[in-house]
């Protein structure tokens, strides 16, 4: 897992909201593509499949699973591993899928918009 | 220091800070250490963990945060029900307000015997009452009837509506016959409903009901000096008592029933009014004179009952009215 910490030098008022932004609606499509995951294993997750981009401070995951706990969007089970360690999973509800579906074309729609002003590359050039 | 025991303290600080109920503390305190756990399994070092996870301070600070609100959205009946009782006292202290900070139009009594004279009108003066009585009493046992309804009489003519119930009361007592023109007077009764309404009410139509309001009921009722838990209990009783205005339109429906002898919808409204606790609360400032209403008018039957009956054996029935 890379920390990512040579990348991330202090992260501006930008990146952290942009952050707010993201890492919810990255952690619900995590949580729809694998079914159910626990909190380090998000957390390793998120580093690796963002290249450090959404690496967070993992502090930082833990009240956030606890809010999408709170309006309903993601579930928590406590269950046993293989491994025989205890570990609380998290998973998606339905109003978290389609949370994530509503997200998905609001960052579609965002996207559009930066590749038309030439902010992000088209992915068709 | 061993890498579980500065993890472990990690854990610690976070939840100190955190400052969770004993039950999400256990279950947040269980979730970190496995999440270290797995962390040292994965094979990172406790001090690159520690950097990872960021200040435990910071940690505690978000997860506080976020453990409340999942609390209050796993808890909705709990979370209904504190806005239900946070409602509930709001309302019971504006109640409180209102009854205590209003003053009255005609002024605050706050003294037992300024609220006796506020009802007095309503049992009229009772040491003239009294010796005009002691006179009536003698002069019809010395058979002279005309010089005990001339007693009658003087009683009634007080300005008082408390002054007519007397004088129907005592023409009873020394037989109703020998008291002609005893009625009771609608004017003199709307006067003194006025006055008792200025009383108990802050000024204007839209006036609202006073606590020395209550307290001259209560004087009324016979409990000069209500409990400090009645005094509580009064915005529960009386959460939305009726305006000056509302009362006044009730009392004047009332005199209109009144008014009709023969019929006896006043006594039916009456009961209603009385039967019902809302009704009974909401209008409880003219409670006072519906008593005095019904009073006189059982007087006034009586009377007139007796009245007839003496003239049918007396004279012919076809004479009497």
């Amino acid at each position: 897992m890379s920390t990512g910490k040579s990348e991330k030098t202090n992260p501006g008022r930008a990146e952290r909201e942009l952050m707010r932004g993201a890492g919810p609606v990255a952690v619900l499509a995590l949580l729809e593509q694998r079914g159910e995951m626990y909190g380090y294993e998000l957390v390793a997750a998120l580093s690796d499949g963002s290249s450090g981009a959404l690496d967070m401070g993992q502090a930082t995951l833990y009240p956030m699973l606890y809010n999408l706990e709170a309006k309903g969007l993601a579930r928590a089970t406590w269950r046993e591993a293989a491994s025989g360690r205890r570990r609380k999973y998290y998973s998606l509800t339905p109003k978290g899928r389609r949370r994530l579906a509503s997200h998905r074309a609001q960052w579609r729609a965002v996207t559009r918009a930066l590749t038309a002003f030439g902010v992000l590359e088209s992915s068709s050039r | 220091m061993t890498d579980h025991e500065r993890l472990a303290e990690a854990v610690a600080r976070t939840l100190r800070t955190a400052r969770l109920p004993r039950r999400e503390r256990g279950e947040v305190e269980r979730e970190l250490a496995a999440h270290f756990d797995d962390g040292l399994a994965s094979g990172r070092t406790a001090a690159e963990l520690l950097a990872e996870f960021g200040d435990p301070g910071v940690a505690g600070a978000l997860i506080r945060r976020g453990a409340r609100r999942r609390r209050r959205s796993r808890a909705p009946l709990l979370q209904a029900a504190r806005l239900f009782t946070l409602a509930v006292l709001v309302a019971y202290v504006a109640a409180f307000a209102r009854l205590h900070v209003g003053v009255p139009e005609s002024g605050r009594p706050d003294s037992p015997s300024a609220r006796r004279d506020a009802l007095a009108a309503w049992s009229g003066d009772s040491a003239r009452h009294r010796e005009l009585e002691t006179r009536a009493l003698a002069l019809a046992a010395h058979g002279d009837r005309d010089g005990a309804a001339g007693a009658v009489r003087e009683i009634a003519s007080g300005p008082n509506p408390g002054d007519d119930l007397a004088a129907l009361r005592l023409a009873e007592r020394v037989g109703g016959v020998g008291a002609p023109g005893v009625a009771w007077s609608e004017p003199k009764a709307r006067a003194a409903s006025e006055r008792l309404l200025a009383a108990m009410y802050t000024e204007g139509e839209a006036g609202h009901l006073t606590a020395e309001g209550l307290r001259i009921f209560q004087t009324w009722k016979g409990k000069e000096r209500p409990s400090v838990s009645a005094v509580l209990l009064e915005p529960v009783y009386f959460p939305a008592p009726a305006s000056r205005g509302e009362a006044r339109r009730e009392l004047d429906r009332f005199f209109r029933l009144a008014a009709d002898a023969r019929s006896f919808a006043f006594e039916r409204e009456l009961e209603k009014l009385e039967t019902s606790r809302i009704c009974s609360f909401r209008y409880v400032a003219i409670r006072v004179p519906l008593e005095h209403l019904r009073l006189v008018r059982q007087k006034s039957r009586a009377l007139e009952f007796l009245r007839r009956g003496v003239c049918a054996l007396e004279v012919r029935s076809s004479d009497c009215p």
